[in-house]
């Protein structure tokens, strides 16, 4: 098998149809794996709401969870069934997994982000639904949502006029005017632009646990401290127009 | 070009990721979960790619193995025969034009992190440790009347132009900076305001799908943001400086009591290298 070696990245060889995995550190360009013994894989279901299509974007397990050149790639956009996901993970050798799985709900128009970071394979998905907040206007002149129970972290608007997208994002109590906003940063790279038909097209909001408007952002535009600290939980909830 | 070839040629695109959600004949290739190519593997000589409409009925026109998509939305979809008449650039082009449209239509979530794959970032571990205090503390308010912000912009997407415009304005309205700048470049301000809260805008162009991308964050205090636009939340476990390697496995006596051939996922670090079929 040809491939492309990092210092430090594990090989995760893993055959569905046995269920067995191997894990080897390669420690030169040209190893050999001894695959007379391999460990058994745990088989795991997720309960998952009923959407048209889940699918895990991935799951990273990390073999030193202090030393990210560690990190093995164990599912990549990986197709489960909707209502119940069932896959295979190494239960074994992995001190942290990062877990991101996406659905879609039958009508296409709502989608759903669940993130989890823990030193196991999260037993349940929790999905945002549409039953958490109340769209009361969704004009440019007027935007206004309300949450029911407890509020996300932020709440982003997408809009577009023509080749313009606009995205917003702000805090879950704020509410918006979108056109005006737009006009008054009396951009130099959309002049010349005609924004007034500015419609919205997106609507999402994210929960992090723990985290408020002005600590998210301080944390998601900071790279250096994505890369030394994970969320340990995160959900998003997007709904097309 | 042969299916071998196309198939090689996708798994190549960032996040794209290859299944058989139809059937072990129909070889699928998804990006973001969304269809960008299908492959009667029967037949072995077709594809089918989707395409913007009007391109569509130019390359039927042009081109006689480029037919409306068989058992698809015929507008939107072509189906490509490749029996060695069409050149590879051709079907390449084709290819590539599928799964960008695919990718543009994906949520701006989605697309920042096939965008993130395709970038390949190179990271910087500076002093990695998994532990941390919790959620990061307000800075004190701004004193005599100013915030000092030192911010750049990392390249969005491979299609964005390098050139991109930073506006930071007080929530009134009224503009403290508006800086048409380079992306990865540094921009240390002062800005005169006796505002805690800002709003912080970002402006691309997409010099290939000719769109802007304005993003705006309102009311936020950017005195401890290192960049104009968030990142995604995940570990980012791209890296660079690879060596080209080979493992053998060998002695796969476990797998020999089943049903002779396995499909076998292999992963190294953080790239899925292939699936390998072994012969038991």
């Amino acid at each position: 098998m040809d491939y492309t070696r990092y210092s430090g990245a594990y090989s995760y060889f893993y055959i569905p149809g046995v269920n067995l995995y191997k894990f080897h550190l390669p420690k030169t360009l040209a190893d050999t794996v001894d695959l007379s013994q391999m460990d058994t894989a745990r088989q795991i279901t997720i309960p998952c709401p009923v959407n048209d299509y889940v699918q895990i974007y991935y799951l990273v397990g990390l073999m030193d969870s202090t030393d990210i050149s560690t990190a093995v790639l164990l599912y990549d956009f990986f197709d489960l069934g909707a209502g119940s996901a069932s896959f295979a993970y190494p239960p074994k050798y992995v001190q942290k997994y990062e877990t991101q799985v996406w659905g879609e709900s039958n009508d296409k128009s709502e989608q759903f982000i669940y993130y989890n970071y823990s030193d196991s394979v999260p037993g349940t998905i929790e999905f945002q639904d549409n039953s958490k907040f109340t769209l009361v206007a969704t004009t440019n002149s007027d935007f206004r949502v309300t949450f029911n129970g407890s509020k996300p972290s932020y709440y982003n608007t997408a809009w577009s006029a023509g080749p313009v997208s606009f995205d917003v994002y702000e805090s879950p109590d704020s509410t918006l005017q979108a056109l005006s906003l737009l006009k008054s940063l009396h951009s130099r790279m959309l002049a010349g632009q005609d924004l007034s038909g500015l419609t919205l097209v997106n609507f999402n909001f994210e929960t992090a646990t723990g985290y408020g408007f002005l600590d998210f952002f301080n944390y998601a535009c900071n790279p250096s401290r994505i890369q030394t600290y994970s969320l340990p939980y995160e959900s998003e909830y997007f709904k097309s127009f | 070009m042969n299916i071998e070839e196309v198939r090689a040629y996708c798994l190549r695109k960032p996040g794209a990721a290859e299944s058989f959600p139809f059937g072990e004949e129909v070889l699928v290739f998804k990006v973001g979960g969304k269809i960008f190519l299908l492959a009667n593997l029967t037949e072995g000589n077709s594809l089918n790619v989707k395409c913007d409409p009007e391109r569509a009925v130019e390359l039927r026109e042009r081109h006689e193995e480029v037919q409306p998509g068989y058992h698809m939305n015929k507008r939107h979809w072509n189906t490509v025969r490749i029996d060695g008449v069409l050149k590879t650039k051709d079907i390449r082009d084709m290819i590539d034009h599928s799964y960008e449209m695919v990718v543009a239509s994906l949520p701006k979530k989605v697309r920042d992190m096939v965008a993130k794959l395709s970038l390949c970032t190179i990271m910087v571990l500076c002093a990695f440790s998994c532990s941390r205090s919790g959620p990061v503390t307000l800075p004190p308010p701004t004193q005599n009347g100013s915030m000092t912000v030192n911010l750049t912009c990392p390249r969005q997407a491979p299609t964005y132009q390098n050139q991109f415009e930073l506006i930071l304005s007080e929530t009134s309205g009224k503009i403290l900076l508006d800086d048409l700048t380079q992306v990865n470049t540094v921009i240390n301000a002062t800005l005169q305001t006796a505002d805690t809260l800002i709003n912080v805008t970002s402006i691309f162009y997409d010099s290939v799908y000719h769109k802007f991308d304005c993003r705006t964050y309102k009311a936020v205090n950017p005195t401890r943001w290192a960049t104009s636009v968030n990142g995604i939340v995940q570990l980012d476990i791209t890296r660079t400086g690879g060596q080209p390697a080979t493992i053998l496995y060998k002695n796969p006596r476990s797998l020999a009591r089943q049903d002779g051939i396995s499909m076998a996922a292999v992963m190294v670090g953080l790239l899925p290298v292939s699936q390998a079929r072994t012969v038991c």
